[in-house]
């Protein structure tokens, strides 16, 4: 009678133990980026179920395997097709959001949002399978089963802080230094931060509100480090940082950034809704170095 | 940072017909400074336009 059931006991545990791992490490990487994204509420729900679905489809697949069941490799394929969807979905819907957004996101960010979501899903499948594996592994070893469960949880969650490490990008903070400098006018229309020019300003009312409200930075990489120039050169990155200010800060009127080509320094004059150059700093220093931009180091 | 479109110039405001000649855009006289601000920013307005000024104190709007 025992032979024929379906499930045994510790299968059943094991398998349910890979889920919630797997859910939890989910939950875990989902809360470390809240500051750009997926929204509040509906976003996150649905990141949660994906998550989830992941979580089983990766618990699932050894004791499948092992119950002789091949076909349920085939699901595997099935998962991972889904699960390149949501980096489609994840993908359009940020597209499309795009014009309705005075600065938008730009399309390196966004690519790398989307691969974001789909690595964390098959992180989330790793860990999950990684965690059931040890089970049935460490069950030739050890008869206990609740010594089991807390060595593979812990080896689950281990490999979890592994991925999320691996995975984990840097921000702009790493590569440069900011500094907060005065504006100015320059033969009375010319805007100027330091010696680089921002942009014509014709009208004097304009002028004013500039140099009452606006606040100026100038970035600049730490070394004098080709790589790191050419990263902070980037346009797609300089558009996610103007997006990140704006969108955290408000935007009143006016954000620019200008190159300066000799030195590779970058201006940026925002006047926002909440003038507070302290925020601005940590917002701009948080911003991520995109995925596409990084650069492995030359020298 | 903007995919630059072509600009053009819309409209010239100036305080002095000698430094302007005319050419296919409309030019606006100003009596003092003060005015050519307002019809500058008047003309922005419904242009859409961004408003620059030149060394020469003629003030431009383009698209």
């Amino acid at each position: 009678m025992e032979e024929k059931q379906i499930l045994e006991t510790y299968v059943l545990i094991f398998i349910s133990m890979g889920i919630i791992v797997g859910f939890l490490s989910r939950l875990w990487m989902l809360k470390s980026d809240i500051r750009q994204y997926p929204t509040l509420p509906n976003g996150y729900l649905i990141h949660v179920t994906t998550g989830f679905i992941a979580a089983a489809v990766g618990a699932v697949a050894y004791p499948a395997l092992r119950s002789k069941n091949y076909v349920a490799v085939t699901f595997l394929a099935a998962a991972i097709q889904q699960f390149r969807d949501i980096r489609k979905m994840e993908r359009d819907s940020l597209v499309s959001l795009e014009s309705s957004s005075y600065t938008p996101r730009g399309e390196s960010y966004i690519d790398g949002i989307a691969k974001t979501f789909e690595a964390r899903n098959y992180i989330v499948i790793i860990v999950s399978l990684a965690t059931t594996l040890s089970a049935f592994a460490l069950k030739k070893f050890i008869k206990t089963n609740w010594i089991i469960i807390i060595c593979s949880v812990s080896i689950g969650f281990l490999i979890a802080y592994m991925l999320k490490q691996y995975t984990k990008g840097e921000s702009l903070g790493d590569i440069i230094h900011i500094e907060e400098v005065p504006l100015e006018f320059k033969d009375k229309y010319n805007l100027y931060i330091d010696d680089i020019f921002i942009m014509n300003v014709g009208l004097s009312s304009t002028r004013d509100v500039l140099l009452k409200n606006g606040i100026g930075f100038i970035l600049k990489s730490k070394n004098e480090n080709a790589n790191e120039t050419i990263i902070l050169n980037h346009r797609g990155q300089i558009t996610a940082l103007v997006h990140e200010c704006s969108r955290l800060l408000g935007l009143e009127r006016h954000i620019r950034t200008r190159r300066d080509f000799k030195t590779g320094r970058v201006g940026l004059v925002i006047v926002p809704i909440i003038k507070d150059s302290e925020k601005l700093k940590e917002i701009i220093l948080n911003v991520p170095i995109l995925e596409t931009n990084r650069k492995v180091n030359l020298s | 940072m903007d995919k630059s479109p072509i600009k053009q110039i819309l409209a010239i405001v100036t305080l002095d017909e000698d430094v302007v000649v005319k050419g296919g855009v409309p030019i606006f006289f100003a009596r003092d400074i003060d005015e050519q601000e307002k019809i500058a920013s008047d003309l922005a307005k419904p242009l859409r336009g961004n408003i620059y000024a030149l060394v020469n104190g003629v003030i431009i709007i383009t698209n």
